[in-house]
């Protein structure tokens, strides 16, 4: 399902002493199927970006499509509601909206607000529990009682379950330790690549851009402005600097071993391609040395 | 909803925004009474112009204030139209079984109208140039004297200035929790009662669960910071008082008179 | 150079959590050197934050003692400890007491029941060390979490404790506030000789540090300094934790053939160095 955004502003409390800009006249297409990274400092308009992608929030002005639906800032709010099964929304520490007695219970949530029947809605639940890595051993246990990792992944589940097109995550690993950051980013890999889900990832990890993402759009005040594969955004580490992002730990190593006059021919976003790099560098001299 | 202002704070720099908070607030419940002692045009009309004095010292866009007792006025009218049609009195105008449409009833109406107008523009404008945190400390201060009958003021000060102190942290959780179930597909307003009631559940039980969150690492952090119940403490905030604060005593007392003189 | 006491010691500490079977902390001792950065790494639920409680009697401990700056951890010494070290925690939000910044930082010293002049002078001190000074007046809802940090511990500082303690204390931070608050720490180490224990699963973060300690399902597995620490590659994953960059890249360098580097844990700058002479050398 594409997402096309047309000059869209979004204003908080408009039209009060307490009014703030959330979007400034933002255009970008999300194409179907693809892994977008946004990026862009704390307050720079990402999140309020996300709610427009499933018509939680309205555009203040423009118009935003999301597969055949458009929403202008007059569309009712009513019959929103199926949007948000195709789009589903990871908050950030999702594990807030908890609160049913079991955790298979809260999965299934999802499913039946969108008239799925309770026992369809209960394996959709467990398939997508299975997705995440919570065994049937915890389906009747209170979420409250899990681990926060598991909790987490409960919480995504609980959007799985509503079998969306696409996923939007808002720094779905925030406060994970490295392990659980490593599953769930690859869990988001899988689902992408073997069911062709659409994956909107909000994220602050330059190395998860690189990973990952097929397509960025860096957001400031508001504003977009850049869009990108992860090669092009990298490329430009002063105007990255220049808006507080950084560069993914490998390319920063490439740059410094490039100043020390390494000849590495192009600048690598993951530390694999760095290694791979690095011994075609260093590798037909050893070979030539033996010979 | 959102656009009504009573009880909300603006940031300002005005004349009123700096009064002790401790005298704004008597005042504002002092001038509640005088408005009580208005019973005709004149002193509605001394009213009216003081209370739009103050909202120009306080140096806030009128159109913004206007638009924020604007909802307040929608509902006072709506009451007022009730109230005219059962008050009888003077030339009647209209009748109809228990209902009539009376000279006195319009002019009581009329009053009822801007006292109401009056004390609500009057308690806006001490909410909105008072912070949270000021009210706070004034409640405590004009509290002390309860210490002497054992009630533990510096406790429920310091109670009262953390439950504030998180209003806008739950208010934001709030919301983030709303989000979050809307996306799950929750549709709040709409659908029957039952159907609305249930859709509360889904917010009320994660908020009570990150506001025992809250509540259990703020216990860690101020038992780390040194803070015991059963030990006394210095105070680093206190309220000063200044000539300013002497002037608004002066012109509360001249409108008094002035009321007291032009009242029928 | 004459050898100081160490600041902490802690002789076979066991904790216990009434609903659990495992105990959080299971028989740990350690010491921490004074004026040391100590990272203490682990996964998370491994009981490393509950190490940090413990030394400062949030939690009471099952089995072992525990000697903070001085004194023994004990019901009589608790408050005297908690003025000796501070602890900056996970959440900004829920250690945010005060209602606008200068009443937070302010918090601490009313508690130690400091004279409101000398407070005044106290917290404009420990404003200015973290730069937070045009902040004063601030409510905590209009400041980032970085900024939240940097109120807390100026909070901490004002009270002029040996030992500040951070506790996950920017993992819930943007990568400029985690930055802002741990060079405000390296800073202030520096200048006010304090004692730092940071517990972590920044792996760069703690590579920085003098000292790191592993903590895995409430037992000490390892303790060194972090080319010690960061050799054992990957064992660490193996504990739910990364490898640092460099020794990811030098495992996969070996794999292709690149025999040539040393064993030992590489910072970045050696790593480049010791990849330039490769490459001159051959």
């Amino acid at each position: 399902m594409e997402i096309v955004l047309d000059h869209v502003s979004y204003t908080y409390q408009a039209g009060t002493p307490f009014a703030g800009d959330g979007l400034r006249d933002v255009s970008v297409t999300i194409p179907d199927g693809s892994y977008t990274a946004i990026i862009g400092q704390t307050g720079s308009g990402k999140s309020t970006l996300l709610q427009h992608l499933n018509a939680l929030l309205k555009p203040t002005t423009g118009t935003v499509r999301i597969g055949d639906r458009e929403i202008t800032p007059k569309t009712s709010n009513k019959n929103l509601k199926p949007l948000r099964a195709k789009v589903g929304l990871v908050f950030q520490f999702a594990e807030n909206q908890l609160f049913e007695e079991t955790v298979e219970k809260d999965v299934a949530f999802g499913p039946k607000n969108f008239g799925v029947p309770e026992k369809e809605a209960l394996a959709r639940a467990h398939r997508a529990l299975d997705l995440v890595g919570i065994g049937p051993e915890y389906y009747e246990n209170s979420p409250f009682d899990l681990s926060g990792g598991q909790m987490r992944r409960v919480a995504i589940a609980g959007v799985l379950a509503m079998t969306p097109e696409l996923l939007i995550l808002d720094e779905p690993t925030a406060g994970l330790d490295p392990k659980g950051r490593t599953e769930l980013m690859t869990l988001f890999e899988t689902l992408h690549r073997e069911q062709g889900i659409g994956i909107v990832l909000v994220t602050h990890q330059m190395e998860d851009v690189a990973n990952y993402a097929e397509f960025v759009l860096v957001m400031a005040d508001g504003h977009l402005i850049k869009q990108g594969p992860p090669a092009e955004i990298f490329s430009d580490p002063a105007w990255l600097a220049e808006h507080h992002l950084g560069l993914p730990r490998a390319a920063q190593f490439a740059r410094e071993l490039r100043a020390k006059g390494l000849p590495l021919p192009d600048i690598p976003l993951t530390e694999q391609a760095l290694a791979a790099e690095v011994l075609a560098i260093l590798r037909p001299r050893r070979e030539a040395d033996h010979e | 909803m959102n656009k009504l202002m009573i009880g909300r704070y603006l940031p300002g720099h005005s004349v009123v925004h700096q009064m002790d908070p401790r005298g704004k607030m008597v005042l504002t419940f002092y001038f509640i009474c005088i408005v009580f002692m208005a019973n005709n045009i004149w002193s509605y009309l001394v009213l009216g112009l003081f209370t739009l004095g103050a909202v120009l010292l306080t140096r806030l866009k009128l159109i913004y204030f206007w638009r924020g007792i604007q909802p307040a006025i929608i509902l006072i009218l709506f009451t007022l139209l009730i109230q005219v049609f059962f008050t009888r009195g003077g030339q009647i105008y209209w009748q109809w079984g228990p209902f009539a449409l009376s000279s006195a009833g319009v002019v009581n109406a009329w009053f009822i109208f801007f006292r109401l107008v009056i004390i609500i523009c009057m308690s806006t404008l001490l909410t909105l140039t008072t912070s949270p945190l000021d009210i706070s400390s004034a409640l405590s201060s004009l509290m002390t004297p309860l210490k002497w009958i054992r009630v533990p003021v510096d406790i429920i000060a310091l109670m009262l200035s953390i439950a504030l102190r998180f209003v806008p942290t739950l208010m934001d959780e709030t919301v983030r929790i709303m989000n979050a179930q809307r996306a799950r597909g929750v549709d709040f307003g709409s659908g029957s009662l039952l159907q609305q009631i249930k859709a509360i559940v889904p917010i009320l039980i994660p908020l009570f669960v990150s506001a025992m969150h809250h509540a259990e690492d703020l216990d860690d952090a101020m038992t780390a910071r040194g803070y015991r119940t059963d030990a006394p403490r210095t105070t680093y905030r206190i309220i000063q008082w200044h000539r300013r604060d002497t002037l608004s005593i002066i012109a509360f007392a001249a409108l008094t008179v002035v009321i007291f003189f032009v009242r029928a | 150079m004459a050898e100081e006491p160490p600041i902490i010691s802690i002789d076979h500490l066991t904790v216990r959590y009434a609903e659990q079977e495992q105990p959080a902390l299971d028989s740990i001792s350690l010491t921490i050197p004074a004026h040391s950065w100590t990272a203490i790494i682990g996964h998370n639920g491994s009981g490393k934050s509950t190490l940090i409680k413990a030394m400062d009697g949030l939690v009471t401990a099952d089995g072992g003692q525990m000697t903070v700056a001085g004194l023994a951890v004990t019901e009589q010494n608790i408050w005297q400890i908690r003025q000796r070290l501070g602890v900056v925690f996970q959440n900004p939000e829920n250690q945010f007491v005060g209602a606008t910044v200068a009443d937070d930082v302010a918090f601490g010293l009313e508690n130690a029941r400091v004279p409101r002049p000398e407070m005044l002078t106290r917290v404009d001190n420990a404003l200015a060390q973290v730069g937070m000074t045009d902040f004063a007046d601030r409510e905590p809802a209009h400041l980032s979490g970085g900024q939240k940090q940097r109120v807390a511990i100026a909070g901490i500082l004002a009270l002029a404790p040996a030992i500040i303690a951070l506790d996950e204390a920017t993992s819930m931070l943007d990568p400029q506030g985690r930055a802002s608050v741990l060079q405000t720490m390296r800073d202030l180490k520096a200048k006010e000789n304090l004692t730092i224990l940071s517990v972590t699963h920044d792996l760069e973060e703690a590579a920085a540090a003098d000292h790191v300690i592993v903590i895995d399902n409430g037992r000490l597995v390892a303790s060194g300094t972090p080319p010690e620490i960061f050799a054992e590659g990957p064992a660490l994953i193996d504990m739910g934790l990364s490898v640092p960059f460099t020794e990811q890249l030098k495992s996969d360098l070996a794999a292709g053939g690149i025999t040539g580097l040393p064993a030992d844990y590489l910072n970045e700058e050696e790593m480049a160095d010791q990849l330039w002479k490769l490459y001159s050398t051959m």
